[in-house]
């Protein structure tokens, strides 16, 4: 009777010994849990909070730097004609690479007349007899990272995370599609004098340099006297 | 007693030929010292690739070069950083598995003098690493976003299988492709998934969408091991001929389904131009110089039936 006893009493004890240990297991792994299930968007909320505000930073850049830097930019008529001599020199000259690969970029100013009028883009001649066409202003949704390459203005190197980079390009874009394009889209004509500043992407294997597709972040429609 | 000692004496003498041969060896094949190359998986045929000519690179300018596998996991890259502080590297050659992840690693390896550079993956701070090579995977993105707009006519129902959440490429692709497809209001996308950058999950993925949503016209995957995956899965669904793949990395097998006519796109990255870079830049760094720029973005190109001639698995012809 007695051995049942110990016997019962050391089966409790062990018993509770489990159940403390299963406790303290279960305390562990309520306040050090091993992993958490965190929905997707939250995930990449959570990142887009953490990063900067590519909005403001670009509206700085546009009104205290760029605007300020239009004069840098070379001449359409002069780039032209160093490209048709030489392209090569012509890029060793007036060219700013972005990294490791065959894309560079041109910042370009100039003075031209409209030559014709697309879906998405207004055709330059440099010259008033508008026999050739040596520019096209893009002037309906802005990709990429022209602007944003082509004046030099800002390196990747100052950015901790390039999804703040990029996020920088894709609100440069937007700048243009509001502030530039709108008024240009709506007074343009053929025949008409225009003065441009903008950015052109260049690849190597598949563009053509002539006619520069250009990014623009000046447009004035000029007057006939001007 | 003297032919033990005759014996102790000739074992003593076998002894100190090997350690000194064997030093030779490891002297000759540790010139520069040893360079740690650490991938973040082993399991995806492009970063073997990146890994070995890291490897192969860091060799040819005179290091003893070793690479660890993370195997797509943030747990072993702890431990390979410190094995490799303790093991008396001289620098690392880093393919992350989390941006944000990964600045405490390669913290410690600044704090004990190892220079870290990482190639193709992107770590949130260039204060712990002394030089980035990435691929520009956003404007790749947008380039392959407008062939995308082209391809489907500004119209169509699509899915996104997107990378790892904590990796900087998965979302740089993923906005670089939006930045251009948000723009067609007719084109809608019907699911976005992580497929974990990997082929098997990508085609799990793909497989339970097809299921929920089987009307679609397109599917971008933000690799090519993922690409594989998902069109895996619309083989067993029999919509392979419907749906378009789009992928992204220049993977050998999405290389020749391209020229099969099975996937549609991919964007190439070249791993053997970054890890070559990053290699070099190590030795450079490791002789003195200390002018290298913290990020260096290397372009991506766009590989389609139209020019997959003109490319190699991994790279360009004559690259």
């Amino acid at each position: 009777m007695a051995k049942k006893e110990i016997r019962s009493f050391e089966l409790n004890r062990r018993f509770v010994g489990y159940l403390l240990a299963v406790l303290a297991i279960g305390i562990f792994f309520v306040l050090c849990p091993p992993f958490r299930v965190v929905p997707l968007e939250e995930t990449q909320s959570q990142a887009q909070e953490k990063s900067f505000d590519a909005s403001a930073f670009a509206e700085t850049f546009w009104t205290d730097r760029l605007l300020g830097a239009l004069d840098s930019a070379v001449d359409a008529g002069k780039l032209l004609a160093a490209i048709r001599d030489n392209p090569e020199n012509a890029r060793q000259e007036f060219a700013r690479e972005f990294g490791i690969g065959e894309t560079y970029y041109f910042f370009v100013s100039g003075t031209g007349f409209v030559h014709s009028v697309g879906e998405g883009f207004a055709n330059i001649s440099l010259s008033k007899s508008l026999d050739s066409v040596e520019v096209r202003l893009l002037t309906a949704n802005i990709f990429g990272n022209a602007i944003r390459n082509g004046t030099g203005l800002l390196d990747v190197s100052d950015f901790p995370n390039s999804r703040g980079f990029n996020a920088v390009s894709l609100e440069l874009n937007r700048l243009v599609e509001t502030r530039v394009l709108p008024s240009f889209r709506k007074q343009v004509e053929t025949g008409q004098a225009v003065s441009f500043v903008g950015c052109a992407e260049i690849k190597e294997d598949t563009q053509k340099k002539s006619p520069l597709v250009l990014v623009p972040i000046v447009l004035e429609l000029l007057l006939e006297s001007e | 007693m003297s032919g033990i000692a005759r014996l102790t004496g000739i074992l003593s003498f076998v002894a100190f030929l090997m350690l000194t041969v064997g030093c030779r060896d490891q002297t000759e094949q540790t010139g520069q010292g040893k360079i740690a190359v650490v991938v973040s998986t082993l399991n995806n045929p492009w970063f073997v690739v990146l890994g070995e000519t890291a490897r192969n690179r860091s060799e040819a300018n005179g290091y003893a070069a070793t690479i660890f596998d993370s195997q797509n996991d943030t747990a072993p890259v702890a431990s390979h950083f410190e094995n490799i502080i303790a093991g008396g590297y001289r620098a690392i050659l880093f393919n992350p598995t989390d941006a944000d992840g990964s600045i405490l690693n390669a913290k410690k390896a600044q704090d004990a003098g190892i220079p870290v550079f990482c190639m193709d993956r992107e770590i949130n701070s260039t204060e712990v690493t002394t030089a980035q090579i990435l691929s520009d995977s956003y404007s790749g993105c947008v380039t392959l976003g407008q062939y995308f707009v082209k391809v489907l006519e500004g119209k169509g129902r699509y899915v996104e299988i997107l990378g790892l959440v904590g990796d900087n490429n998965t979302w740089n692709r993923s906005e670089g492709f939006h930045s251009v497809v948000d723009r067609y209001p007719d084109l809608k996308m019907v699911a976005q998934q992580s497929g974990e950058f990997d082929r098997a999950k990508a085609m799990e993925v793909m497989d339970s969408i097809l299921q929920s949503t089987p009307d679609i016209d397109a599917v971008f995957c933000g690799n090519d091991a993922m690409a594989m995956g998902a069109y895996q899965a619309l083989v067993s669904a029999g919509k392979e001929e419907e749906v378009k793949v789009f992928g992204f990395d220049g993977a050998a097998d999405v290389i020749i389904s391209i020229e099969e006519g099975k996937i549609e796109a991919t964007m190439m990255q070249f791993p053997r131009r970054m890890a070559e870079t990053a290699a070099d830049w190590a030795d450079r760094y490791l002789n003195g110089e200390r002018d290298l720029p913290s990020k260096m973005p290397v372009a991506v190109e766009l590989v389609t039936a139209d020019n997959v001639d003109e490319y190699v698995p991994y790279g360009k012809e004559g690259d």
